[in-house]
């Protein structure tokens, strides 16, 4: 069965491409079949795999207007069982001509489900730093949203408007979604981290993933290169983190389905 | 503590007024909020977010609140609890009508107990009787749906109208009303079970109406509505019946039609559905083959080309150190690979030691050099013991590599004989940053290389050895031609003396005469001075 998980925040530069492109490497090297979808108009996680985003004629645009299939659109990635659907800036347009169609919330889920059976272990989405069409179409298909949080003031502040995000659509357009907040580039000499991490600890408890994602040059570097960490820089703290956070998902996975 | 830095308490408001929802909600509160109906976000909300207001949510989510409740309440009621997406639909439906249907027969109480007040008569007494039943039967109907039971649902629901519509006909003749609800349950029978239950409906609606007038023109009971007159009654029988019938056909025939259609286009669907994903995988596939076609010809264009240049070199020049020099770098550079050295074994085939190598690396072992021992641990060691190639894909795996502390970057090795016939020269080895670098493909050329170098190696050296011999035998026949006509000893030793050093480019050549001991003091003294 395929787990679709959502890598959602409205703040900007809290790691949301970089957790979804070292997650889906950590599970592909764990054997899984993953998809990436990039449904944020910036493209930095297309380009973060080498794939030139202005230079691509079908992007995730054409699956969000049914003109064509997530099969259709994807790429292969620099591994084994690693596959993406790019963006480029045309979702901006798309964004805004996408409401007002029917069903509109739907697009990205019904085309989920028309994939094969199977196909996709892990489906990762990774959503713009807004809210929109394109964050509420990932959001609708997802099982799960993951919401990357950096131990900062104004970071922790902007998670407020995600959690009424979830509260919306749950009761808007997906019922079953589930979140875990992630830490993200925490850096563990700074005691504003440590204080704001004590806070978030104490308010999340079960919704927090236990593995904290640190602050790593290397995974700054990896898009440099067009790989995921796991490729770049395979026995950095990054990639170890990640390849820990994938295993503490499929514990958490596993769970649930128990 | 330092000032101006932060403290615990500043921070506990930070997530003072936020309501945190549940990390994973249970699947039975996915179930009341998934029977709320999937809504649009109000348009004017979605403006504002579209314009990119920084902070959408804030301050206010009245419009959760100010939506209509009754309409949702109402939607939730009619939702099925099934997995079956075809049943919940089909539910939802019926749903619908068995709420209008309670609404009529509700209203219809209402009106004909108004009517009531004013004086009771049997019709009246009829008429509250049908909508009182049928609201009963609906209500019962809606209940089975609403736990799932759908299929029972309707089944009631169609039996319940039927037999109402059985006692108005045991109450009176076939009126037209009657005749109606006979029409109502024969199209539900047909639409909302299978079609060939309209056809069955409308047979026992015949069967049973024409029964029903045999017993009464029999006199074997009497009917509460006294029938009109026995010809009249006859002709409208025979007239409802026709309906029925035809009514029963028609609707068996749209109802079967209808459902083929849908069912075809299902299946249609599906396979478009599937066609299009088994052709993206096979476009996908195929695209991925020609990318690892061309670059498979890519690759072996740099092949040939690589290979035509050190056949070039190889035939223009005849100093082995520059070939294999120019050599090691065309191969470094052509496939861009980490490092590329030549090993030459030394006379006693003891050592293979580095001739030519890349980079500034690759001059500091020549200039040490570098030697590793044959039959060693060494990648070269084995290569030169076995005379056979090999290839490391990870050199971290492997013991037998190429481990120089200057070469820290080697992922994986590969080394190949340098050898003419049985005669083994040395060994070409190349190193790579990736891991897996090397496939047959690689070796192949890269063995075609290293034979065309121990080759060119070869030629150089019978080249140097047969220019010697030349070089001996025509001193020998100039020497022998000049003693020949040589008057006097110091005649012979003067010509050997100029021909030894003219061969051989000597700066001085001297010929001492003398007894063993003055030659021994003499040379004893030069190296003296």
């Amino acid at each position: 069965m395929t787990t679709t998980i959502a890598i959602s925040s409205q703040k900007g530069g809290v790691a949301k491409t970089t957790t979804c492109l070292s997650l889906g490497a950590s599970l592909a090297e764990r054997g899984f079949s993953v998809l990436l979808i990039d449904i944020d108009p910036q493209a930095n996680l297309t380009m973060s795999l080498g794939i030139e985003p202005e230079l691509q004629r079908h992007t995730v645009g054409d699956v969000l207007l049914e003109q064509n299939s997530l099969v259709a659109v994807s790429h292969e990635g620099p591994m084994l069982n690693l596959d993406m659907v790019p963006a480029n800036q045309g979702l901006v347009v798309l964004d805004k001509v996408l409401y007002g169609r029917n069903g509109y919330e739907h697009r990205l889920k019904d085309q989920l489900n028309m994939l094969e059976r199977n196909l996709y272990d892990f489906v990762l989405i990774d959503c713009p730093p807004s809210f929109g069409t394109l964050t509420l179409n990932a959001l609708t298909a997802a099982d799960r949203l993951i919401i990357p949080v950096q131990c900062e003031y104004y970071a922790a502040r902007a998670m407020r408007p995600i959690l009424k995000l979830v509260h919306l659509v749950r009761r808007k357009t997906n019922p079953r979604l589930a979140y875990r907040v992630l830490v993200t580039m925490y850096d563990r000499r700074n005691k504003i981290s440590q204080l704001i991490l004590d806070q978030i600890q104490s308010k999340f408890h079960s919704a927090l993933f236990e593995t904290i994602i640190e602050i790593d040059t290397k995974l700054r570097e990896s898009p440099t290169v067009g790989l995921p960490i796991n490729l770049y820089a395979p026995r950095t703290r990054g990639a170890q983190q990640y390849r820990a956070l994938a295993e503490e998902l499929m514990n958490n996975e596993k769970e649930s389905t128990d | 503590m330092k000032k101006n830095q932060p403290t615990k308490s500043q921070l506990d408001d930070l997530f003072a007024d936020v309501v945190f929802p549940e990390p994973a909600i249970s699947p039975g509160q996915a179930a009341d909020l998934e029977a709320e109906p999937a809504q649009e976000i109000p348009a004017a909300l979605m403006e504002r977010l579209l314009a990119g207001e920084s902070q959408p949510f804030a301050p206010d989510m009245s419009f959760v609140q100010d939506e209509s409740r009754w309409r949702q309440r109402l939607e939730r009621w009619l939702t099925i609890p099934t997995d079956d997406p075809d049943l919940a639909r089909a539910g939802r439906t019926i749903g619908r009508l068995l709420i209008s249907s309670l609404v009529v027969a509700l209203a219809a109480t209402v009106l004909f107990s108004i009517i009531l007040l004013g004086g009771t008569s049997f019709p009246v007494l009829v008429g509250l009787g049908v909508p009182i039943s049928g609201g009963i039967v609906s209500l019962l109907s809606f209940v089975l749906v609403k736990r799932g039971q759908v299929r029972f649902g309707i089944r009631l629901y169609v039996v319940g109208i039927f037999v109402g519509c059985l006692a108005l006909a045991y109450a009176g003749d076939l009126s037209l009303g009657i005749a109606l609800y006979f029409l109502w349950a024969i199209t539900l029978a047909g639409l909302l079970l299978e079609p060939i239950y309209a056809l069955w409906t409308a047979l026992a609606a015949t069967g049973v109406t024409i029964f029903l007038f045999v017993l009464q023109d029999q006199d074997v009971y009497e009917p509460l509505i006294i029938p009109t007159q026995r010809q009249e009654t006859l002709v409208n029988l025979g007239t409802w019946n026709v309906i029925f019938i035809t009514i029963g056909v028609l609707v068996y025939l749209v109802a079967n039609n209808l459902n083929r259609v849908l069912q075809q286009e299902r299946t249609l669907r599906t396979e478009l559905v599937t066609q299009q994903n088994a052709l993206a995988r096979e476009v996908a596939r195929r695209t991925d083959l020609l990318q690892k076609t061309n670059y498979q010809l890519q690759k072996r264009a740099i092949h040939l080309e690589a290979s035509a240049q050190v056949s070039q070199a190889a035939a223009s020049t005849l100093d082995p150190q520059e070939l294999m020099q120019i050599t090691v770098d065309l191969i470094r550079t052509q496939f861009n690979y980490y490092h590329v050295s030549f090993f030459l074994l030394d006379e006693v085939g003891e050592w293979a030691i580095v001739r030519a190598s890349t980079g500034e690396i690759g001059r500091k072992m020549v200039a040490q050099p570098h030697r590793l021992v044959v039959g060693g641990e060494s990648m070269v060691g084995w290569v030169c013991e076995h005379r056979q190639p090999r290839i490391t894909l990870d050199v971290g795996a492997d013991a037998v590599h190429f481990d120089h502390p200057w070469l820290p970057g080697t992922r994986s090795e590969i080394t190949l004989p340098l050898h003419v016939g049985d005669k083994l020269l040395g060994a070409l080895d190349v190193q790579s940053t990736e891991e897996a670098a090397f496939d047959d493909d690689d070796l192949r050329t890269l063995q075609g290389m290293a034979d065309l170098v121990a080759i060119a190696l070869e030629n150089a050296h019978l080249f140097a050895s047969t220019r010697q011999g030349t070089r001996h035998q025509s001193l020998v026949a100039r020497l022998t031609e000049r003693m020949q006509k040589a008057t006097s000893v110091t005649d012979i030793l003067e010509a050997a003396v100029e021909d030894l050093g003219e061969t051989f480019d000597l700066a001085e050549a001297v010929i001492c005469l003398g007894t063993e001991t003055e030659l021994r003091t003499k040379k004893d003294r030069t190296n003296i001075g």
